[in-house]
């Protein structure tokens, strides 16, 4: 991550905090050098010398949005009001990171091609909550977070066969389906507490290879969690009027960094 | 394209507003509206029942990424590459109300 930069807004130059952490990004005061693309939206964060990775929203203390710079990426802090952002930590291996009310979450490639951790990090306290396995026969994988009306959920969306779904909370991951049978996964999964809802592709591709060529809508309903690890019950999908178109945890780490927080 | 509403148990689809010739990439629900990203940079609401979909935010060609929304305002980020390549520098994470109106 780059440790200086001009003297304009959002570098991290300047003095640095003790330890690995790095200083807080200077709120910028406009969009410039791209007013145009804001809009009359307001710019809450930025950094001359980086890029905006990606965006979570939580709800703790008027909320956070955390983002990651290029390359050597970090995740950064910043009030839904504006003001300078924290640096909270590097982030070498992130998949994807997602927030509730409640906290933020992430997911990570470990040394281990065919697993990922997933982490939950609740008022600057970080703990890894689960892993996530390559268990289908996709060449490719990922694990996915989304947020939905019923909290945060886990999912690969590299439009998976016999996907699994996840509700992602701050102390654990709760297997909603395991291995549901169907098609193509098409997209990000809505859950509302009670069922899952998502489309299934067939084929994954038209024949241009430019998109899905049929999609139905399905929902995931019914007890959708396994009895035991061991002997999942089978998830009942029940396809709705289809609307065709076209086209066991480790102990929690705490910050201590007085500056900003990491993990030790 | 357009935004439908059908029953969690199924049933009759019906549209928010009549079929448009645009592209919708995102789609967020909450309390009475539905607010939703029309590519490239334009973000529209409309309430759950139907109606008129109110322009809530518009931009230029963009990389925009993600949408969040809270009770006051839409949460996203902008940037405009330069060519082929995004340039540092050129990212902003913003904040709309989510009330506003494009003039």
């Amino acid at each position: 991550m780059p440790t200086s930069g001009g003297p304009g807004w959002g570098s991290s130059g300047g003095d640095a905090p003790p330890g690995d952490c790095q200083a807080p990004l200077p709120a910028p005061t406009s969009c410039d050098p791209i007013a145009e693309a804001c809009g009359d939206a307001t710019a809450i964060a930025g950094a001359s010398d980086a890029y905006v990775y990606r965006t979570a929203l939580t709800a703790a203390d008027g909320g956070s949005s955390a983002r990651a710079r290029a390359a050597l990426q970090a995740l950064y802090r910043v009030s839904k009001r504006g003001g300078d952002a924290q640096w909270i930590r590097e982030v070498s291996y992130l998949v994807d990171f997602e927030g509730d009310d409640t906290a933020l979450y992430l997911v990570e490639r470990t040394e281990d091609p065919l697993t990922m951790k997933v982490s939950a990090r609740v008022d600057d306290e970080e703990t890894v909550i689960g892993e996530t396995h390559h268990t289908s026969g996709n060449t490719y994988w990922n694990t996915a977070l989304t947020r939905t009306l019923a909290g945060v959920v886990a999912y690969d969306d590299l439009g998976p066969t016999l996907p699994s779904f996840s509700h992602v909370t701050p102390t654990k991951l709760v297997l909603l389906a395991d291995a549901v049978e169907g098609e193509y996964l098409g997209s990000a999964p809505a859950y509302d507490g009670e069922r899952l809802f998502f489309t299934w592709n067939d084929p994954p591709f038209d024949e241009d290879g430019s998109g899905p060529l049929h999609r139905a809508l399905v929902s995931l309903a019914g007890d959708t969690r396994p009895s035991s690890p061991a002997t999942p019950r089978p998830a009942s999908i029940h396809p709705w009027r289809s609307t065709p178109t076209s086209s066991t945890s480790p102990p929690a780490i705490r910050a201590t960094c007085p500056a900003c927080s990491r993990r030790r | 394209m357009n935004v439908s509403r059908v029953a969690k148990t199924g049933g009759p689809v019906t549209p928010l507003f009549p079929p448009m010739d645009i592209g919708i990439d995102q789609v967020l629900v909450d309390g009475d509206e539905v607010f939703f990203h029309q590519a490239p940079a334009d973000i529209f609401a409309v309430p759950k029942t139907g109606g008129t979909p109110r322009h809530v935010w518009h931009g230029v060609e963009d990389e925009r990424r993600g949408m969040h929304l809270d009770a006051h305002d839409l949460y996203f980020s902008v940037t405009v590459p330069q060519g082929d390549i995004s340039l540092p520098g050129h990212h902003f994470v913003v904040r709309v109300a989510r009330t506003a109106v494009v003039p």
